[in-house]
C-alpha cells in the first residue's frame, strides 16, 4: 500500500524535518505537508475540502505537546472537519511523552489508530502501511 | 485540866517595885509584871478569862481605874489585892463598901504576912473561877437546850429565866416571857401549878402533865413539865423542863399498832420459819397456810426431831451438819434442796440463824425456809441462755473481745481468733499494743480510758494486726459491760474489718483527686427527667464554665456549658440524655473579648451501685488550640496539595521537555546513520547542538526553580551595575547578539540588600528573554535596563523592542511551560520561576507588551536594609577596608 499524502504536525522544526526524511526514506509517500501548529493544519485541512482540489491526507503524525493548541486540542478541532475526512484520514500520535495518560487519552480518542513514540522509525512508517 | 492560878503585880508607885518583886520570889506562886496601860489590852484580858487569875496591885494606881467603865475589867480577874498603908486602908473601908473579891493588904508587911495573903487570894481565884466556868456551862446549857426549860419562883410561878426553845413552845417572845406566870399559859392549873412547885420544894422533882388550852398554839397539846428545885444564891427557885407529850403519846399507840402489824405479818408471811435445838428437835415451827414443806400440819412437828418428819435423810443430814455450824461459830448459813412433791421438785432454801435465849445464850437455831423452785428455774434458764449466748458469741461472724475492771482483755471469740491466727490462751496473754498498730495505740489507750472512765460508749477507727503480720483497719466499738448482779465489769466490743472498705476509699480519693487534677473538666449530672443538676464537678470544669466551684453543683448541665440554649448541641445533649445515649460535639462560646472559645463535650450514660441509669458523665475540653491547630493543618494540606499537583505536573511536564530534545537528537542520530551528503550532515550536527543547548537551557531553569523554591533568603548587598554587566556578558554566544544595542541605566543612590542569586534569574531571563524574541529585522533593535534603589525597594525595568506578546498571551507567560508561539524556543519556565521569585522576595511584578512593538517588564524588590541595618553597616564596612 501506498500513502498519497502525509500530513506532519509539530512545533519544533528540527523534528518536523526528521520526520519528513524517515516518510521520504520509508517511501511511502511523495507528498508530505508540514505544518508546525495545530491551528495552522486545522486550517489547511478546513480549505482542501472547500476547495476540493488538493489530495486529503491518508495519515495524519500529530504531536502532543504543542503551544498554544496541543494534539488534543488539535483531535476536537479535527472532530468539527467534514466526514470525507473523517473517513479518509487517519491520525498516528507521534511524541515524546511516555505517559500513561497521555497514551490512553489518545487512543480513546476515535480517530487515532496508533500511537507512535520519537523519534519515528522507518519500520515503524512501513508497518503502519501493513496494518 | 486544873489551871495554875496566876497572879499579875501592876504597881504605879516605883519604891513598891523592888520590894514585892523581893516578896514574891519566896510566895511559890506565878508572878507576872506588867505596866497599868497593859491592863486594858484585849489581849491580856483574854488571858485573865482564860484562867483563874489574881491582881496585885498598890492603891495609887488603883485610881487609874476608878472611873466606870474602866473599873468594870476589873470584875474579870478573880481576886484583886490592893496595896495600901494603914491610913489608907481604914479611909477606904469606912467610906467604900468595895465588891467581894477586892481585899488590902498592908503596907509594909513581913514575908509571912504577904504569902498568906497571896495564897488566899489565889485559892479564892481559884474556885471563883471554877464557880464562874459552871454558870457559864449551865447558862449555856439552858440557852441553847432543845429542850423548854424555865427558871419559876416557887411562890407565884413568875419566870425568872426561859431558854429559846421554851419560847418557842409557848408561842410567845422571851423578852414577853420573862417576868410573866405560868398562869399565862395555864390559867385554869394555877392554883395546881402552884400546889406542885411548893411539893417539889419539900420532895425534890416532880412530875406533872398538864394540857396547854388551845387558844395558846390554836390546838391542843399536852405538855409534862419536870420540877427541879434549886437555890440561886439565897433564894429557892424552880427549874422547869417542858416537853411537847402529844407525840409521845402517839407513838406509844404507834407500837403497839406495829406489834400487832408484826404479829399477823408473821402470820401471813410466805416463808416456812421454825426453831430447833442443838440436837434438831423442833422447837417452833409456822407454816404459812398452803405451804408444801412436808405434807404435814404444823403442829406436829413441834417436839419431834428432824430425822422423824419426813425428810430425805441427805436433807434432814444436811440440817444437823449446819445446826452445829452455826451454833458454835454463831454465824448464819444457808442450805439448799429439794423435795418432792406431786410428781415435781420443788428447791427450798433455808437460812439458819443461831436461836438466843433470855440470857443470850445459843439455845438452837432460827430457820428460815423459802420456796425457791421459781428462782432456781430461773437460774438454770439463765444458764443455758448464758451458755446459748456465750456460743452465740464464739460463732458469731463479726471479732468480739471483752475486758476486765483492769482494762485487759479476758474473752475473745472465734472469729477474732480466726483473725489474729492465736489460740485464746496466748491471745489472753497480749496486751492490746501487740495487738494494735503502733501509730494507732496512743489514740486507742486514751479512749479506752476515757470510756472506763465515764463508762460510756466509744467507738474508733485503727489498724490491728492480722494473722499474716500485716495490719488491717477494723472499726472497733466498745460498751460497758455489766455482769448478771448488775455491776459493771468491763467492757465487752466488736471489731469490724475494713480493710477492703478502706482500700476502696483509698482508691476512691485517689480516683477523686485524679479527677480534680485532670486537664478536662469532668462532672457528674443527675439524670432526673427534668433540670439535669449536676452533682460533681471538677476544678477544671469550673475553670472551663468560669462558675465558682460550690456554685456548680446543683445547676442544670445544659445551662452551664455555655453552648447557645436551644442550640444543635443543646439538643443534641437534650436527646442523649432522654435516650440515655452517647453524644459527642463540638461548640463554641463567645467570650468577653470575643475570641472564640471551643469546647469539645463528652457525654455517656453511667451507671451508679444500683445499676440504675440514672447518672451522665459528661467531660468538657478546651479545644481551642486544638480548633486552631487543625485551621492551620487544612491550610497546610491544601498548600501541600497544590505543591504535590505542582510537582505532579511538574515531573510530567519536566520529563517532557526533558525528553523532547532528546528525542530530536536520537531523531537526527537516526538520520545521520543512513548515508547522507556533507551539507545534509552539517545540518544535522547544528540541530543537534541546538537541540543539546534547548536542553541545558531547560535544566539549568530547573536547577533554578528548584533553588528558589528549596533555599532560603539571603540578605546580600546588590550592586545592579556590575551584575547587569556580567548578565550581558554571558548572553553574547545567543544568535544575533551583536545586533543588539544594551541601554543600562542604574541609579543606587541607597545600598540595596536582597537576595543577590535570585536577583541574578530574574534579570538573566528577562535578557535573555528579550534576545530571544527580539526582532533583528528593523533598524535598531535595543535592551534597555533601568534600576532604581531607594530605601524601601529596587525598581528594575526592562523594555525592548522586540515581537512583543500577543494580548491573549499576557495572562499565561507565567505559567508553568507555558509557551506563547511555536517560535518559542524555551522551556517556559523562565517567565514562572522569575515571578515565583519575585513573590518570594516579597515583590511584584508587571508587564507591558504591544506585538511587534516591544515588551516592557517591571519589577519591584523591598529592600531589606532597615531591618538589617547592622548587617548593612558592617557590608560597608568591609567594603570599605578592601
Amino acid at each position: 500500500m501506498r500513502l498519497e499524502k502525509v500530513l506532519l504536525i509539530d512545533d519544533s522544526d528540527i523534528d518536523n524535518m526528521v520526520n519528513k526524511r524517515v516518510v521520504e526514506k520509508a517511501g511511502l509517500s511523495s507528498h508530505i505537508v508540514v505544518k508546525n501548529s495545530a491551528e495552522l493544519a486545522y486550517n489547511y485541512l478546513k480549505e482542501l475540502t472547500v476547495d476540493g482540489q488538493e489530495q486529503i491526507p491518508d495519515v495524519i503524525f500529530l504531536d502532543i505537546r504543542m503551544p498554544e493548541i496541543d494534539g488534543f486540542g488539535f483531535l476536537e478541532m479535527f472532530d468539527s472537519l467534514p466526514e470525507v475526512i473523517h473517513k479518509q484520514t487517519k491520525i498516528v500520535m507521534l511524541s515524546s511523552s511516555i505517559d500513561a495518560e497521555d497514551y490512553k487519552k489518545a487512543m480513546d480518542n476515535r480517530f487515532v489508530k496508533q500511537f507512535l513514540n520519537k523519534p519515528l522509525q522507518k519500520e515503524a512508517v512501513i508497518n503502519l502501511v501493513n496494518v | 485540866m486544873r489551871k495554875q492560878p496566876l497572879v499579875f503585880v501592876t504597881l504605879g508607885e516605883p519604891s513598891l517595885t523592888g520590894e514585892i518583886k523581893n516578896l514574891a520570889k519566896d510566895a511559890g506562886e506565878q508572878f507576872s509584871f506588867i505596866k497599868p496601860a497593859q491592863l486594858v489590852e484585849e489581849e491580856f484580858r483574854r488571858k485573865i478569862i482564860e484562867s483563874p487569875s489574881c491582881l496585885l496591885l498598890d492603891y495609887s494606881c488603883l485610881k487609874l481605874f476608878t472611873g466606870d467603865p474602866k473599873i468594870t475589867f476589873l470584875g474579870d480577874f478573880s481576886e484583886i489585892l490592893l496595896i495600901a498603908d494603914k491610913v489608907v486602908m481604914e479611909n477606904i473601908t469606912e467610906e467604900n463598901h468595895l465588891p467581894d473579891n477586892v481585899s488590902f493588904i498592908c503596907f509594909p508587911c513581913t514575908p509571912e504576912v504577904f504569902q498568906m495573903q497571896i495564897r488566899q487570894k489565889t485559892v479564892a481565884a481559884t474556885r471563883r473561877f471554877e464557880q464562874l466556868k459552871i454558870m457559864q456551862k449551865h447558862k449555856s446549857l439552858f440557852v441553847n437546850s432543845p429542850q423548854s426549860k424555865l427558871l419559876v419562883t416557887p411562890d407565884e410561878a413568875r419566870i425568872v429565866d426561859a431558854n429559846p426553845a421554851a419560847a418557842s413552845l409557848f408561842d410567845i417572845k422571851l423578852d414577853d416571857l420573862l417576868g410573866s406566870t405560868l398562869k399565862r399559859m395555864h390559867p385554869d392549873s394555877y392554883d395546881v401549878i402552884l400546889t406542885y412547885l411548893e411539893k417539889s420544894l419539900e420532895e425534890g422533882r416532880i412530875v406533872l402533865n398538864l394540857k396547854l388550852p388551845e387558844e395558846v398554839k390554836g390546838k391542843s397539846i399536852e405538855l409534862e413539865y419536870i420540877m427541879d428545885p434549886v437555890v440561886i444564891g439565897d433564894e429557892k427557885m424552880v427549874y422547869l423542863n417542858v416537853e411537847d407529850v402529844t407525840q409521845k403519846e402517839k407513838s406509844n399507840e404507834l407500837f403497839y399498832q406495829q406489834a400487832e402489824m408484826l404479829r399477823s405479818t408473821l402470820e401471813s408471811i410466805d416463808d416456812l420459819v421454825f426453831s430447833l435445838n442443838k440436837d434438831g428437835d423442833f422447837l417452833e415451827y409456822y407454816q404459812p397456810s398452803g405451804y408444801n414443806h412436808l405434807s404435814l400440819s404444823a403442829d406436829v412437828f413441834v417436839g419431834k426431831n428432824i430425822y422423824d418428819v419426813g425428810f430425805p435423810l441427805d436433807v434432814a443430814r444436811k440440817y444437823i451438819q449446819t445446826i452445829d455450824t452455826v451454833i458454835y461459830e454463831d454465824i448464819q448459813e444457808r442450805i439448799e434442796y429439794y423435795l418432792e412433791a406431786f410428781g415435781s421438785r420443788l428447791w427450798y432454801e433455808a437460812k439458819i440463824s443461831p436461836r438466843k435465849n433470855a440470857f443470850g445464850e445459843i439455845d438452837g437455831v432460827t430457820v428460815i425456809c423459802s420456796d425457791v423452785t421459781r428462782q432456781k428455774k430461773t437460774e438454770e434458764n439463765l444458764k443455758k441462755a448464758r451458755d446459748f449466748y456465750l456460743t452465740l458469741l464464739a460463732d458469731f461472724p463479726i471479732m468480739i473481745w471483752k475486758t476486765n475492771l483492769t482494762r485487759r482483755p479476758d474473752y475473745f471469740n472465734k472469729t477474732w481468733l480466726d483473725f489474729t491466727g492465736n489460740d485464746l490462751d496466748s491471745e489472753m496473754r497480749k496486751d492490746w499494743k501487740e495487738k494494735i498498730h503502733p501509730s494507732d495505740i496512743g489514740n486507742f489507750s486514751s479512749v479506752l480510758s476515757n470510756a472506763y472512765k465515764n463508762k460510756q460508749f466509744f467507738q474508733l477507727e485503727h489498724r490491728l494486726k492480722y494473722k499474716s503480720g500485716e495490719y488491717r483497719w477494723v472499726i472497733n466499738a466498745g460498751r460497758p459491760f455489766y455482769n448478771l448482779d448488775g455491776q459493771f465489769a468491763g467492757f465487752i466490743g466488736a471489731c469490724y474489718d475494713i480493710s477492703q472498705k478502706r482500700k476502696a476509699e483509698e482508691l476512691l480519693y485517689l480516683q477523686k483527686s485524679a479527677m480534680e487534677s485532670a486537664l478536662e473538666g469532668i462532672m457528674i449530672i443527675k439524670d432526673d427527667n427534668q433540670d439535669y443538676p449536676v452533682i460533681y464537678a471538677n476544678k477544671e470544669l469550673a475553670r472551663l464554665t468560669q462558675i465558682d466551684e460550690t456554685k456548680i453543683i446543683g445547676q442544670s448541665f445544659l445551662n452551664i456549658l455555655g453552648c447557645p440554649v436551644e442550640g444543635e448541641i443543646w439538643k443534641g445533649m437534650l436527646k442523649s440524655l432522654q435516650t440515655k445515649n452517647n453524644f459527642k460535639g463540638e461548640f463554641f462560646t463567645l467570650e468577653a473579648e470575643d475570641k472564640k472559645q471551643w469546647r469539645l463535650v463528652d457525654m455517656a450514660p453511667v451507671k451508679n451501685r444500683q445499676h440504675d441509669n440514672e447518672h451522665f458523665v459528661a467531660v468538657l475540653s478546651d479545644i481551642t488550640n486544638t480548633k486552631e491547630v487543625e485551621k492551620t493543618l487544612r491550610e497546610k494540606n491544601k498548600q501541600l496539595q497544590k505543591t504535590n499537583e505542582e510537582l505532579d505536573r511538574f515531573v510530567y511536564s519536566t520529563s517532557h521537555e526533558l525528553r523532547s530534545p532528546l528525542m530530536s537528537v536520537l531523531g537526527l542520530l537516526n538520520l545521520l546513520e543512513a548515508d547522507v551528503d556533507d551539507e545534509e550532515r552539517i545540518t544535522y550536527l547544528s540541530m543537534i547542538r541546538e537541540s543539546i543547548s534547548r536542553l541545558d537551557k531547560i535544566i539549568h531553569d530547573i536547577i533554578d526553580y528548584s533553588r528558589n523554591s528549596r533555599m532560603g533568603l539571603m540578605n546580600e548587598k546588590i550592586e545592579f551595575s556590575r551584575m547587569i554587566d556580567k548578565t550581558i556578558q554571558n548572553l553574547k554566544f545567543i544568535d544575533n547578539f551583536e545586533k543588539v544595542r544594551f541601554v543600562t541605566d542604574v541609579v543606587e543612590s541607597v545600598p540595596f540588600l536582597s537576595d543577590k542569586k535570585r536577583i541574578e534569574i530574574i534579570i538573566n531571563n528577562f535578557i535573555s528573554n528579550s534576545l530571544r524574541f527580539h526582532n533583528f529585522e528593523q533598524k535598531d533593535p535595543f535592551i534597555e535596563i533601568k534600576v532604581k534603589t531607594s530605601h524601601a525597594n529596587a525598581v528594575i525595568t526592562i523594555t525592548d523592542n522586540g515581537v512583543g506578546i500577543q494580548e491573549k498571551h499576557l495572562p499565561k507567560i507565567y505559567e508553568m511551560f507555558y509557551r506563547g508561539t511555536e517560535q518559542s524556543k524555551g522551556s517556559g519556565i523562565g517567565l514562572y520561576i522569575v515571578k515565583e521569585i519575585v513573590e518570594k522576595l516579597g515583590g511584584s511584578i508587571d508587564v507591558k507588551s504591544e506585538t511587534g512593538k516591544g515588551t516592557t517588564f517591571m519589577v519591584d524588590i523591598p529592600n531589606l536594609i532597615i531591618r538589617n541595618y547592622k548587617m548593612i553597616s558592617l557590608s560597608v564596612a568591609n567594603d570599605n577596608n578592601l
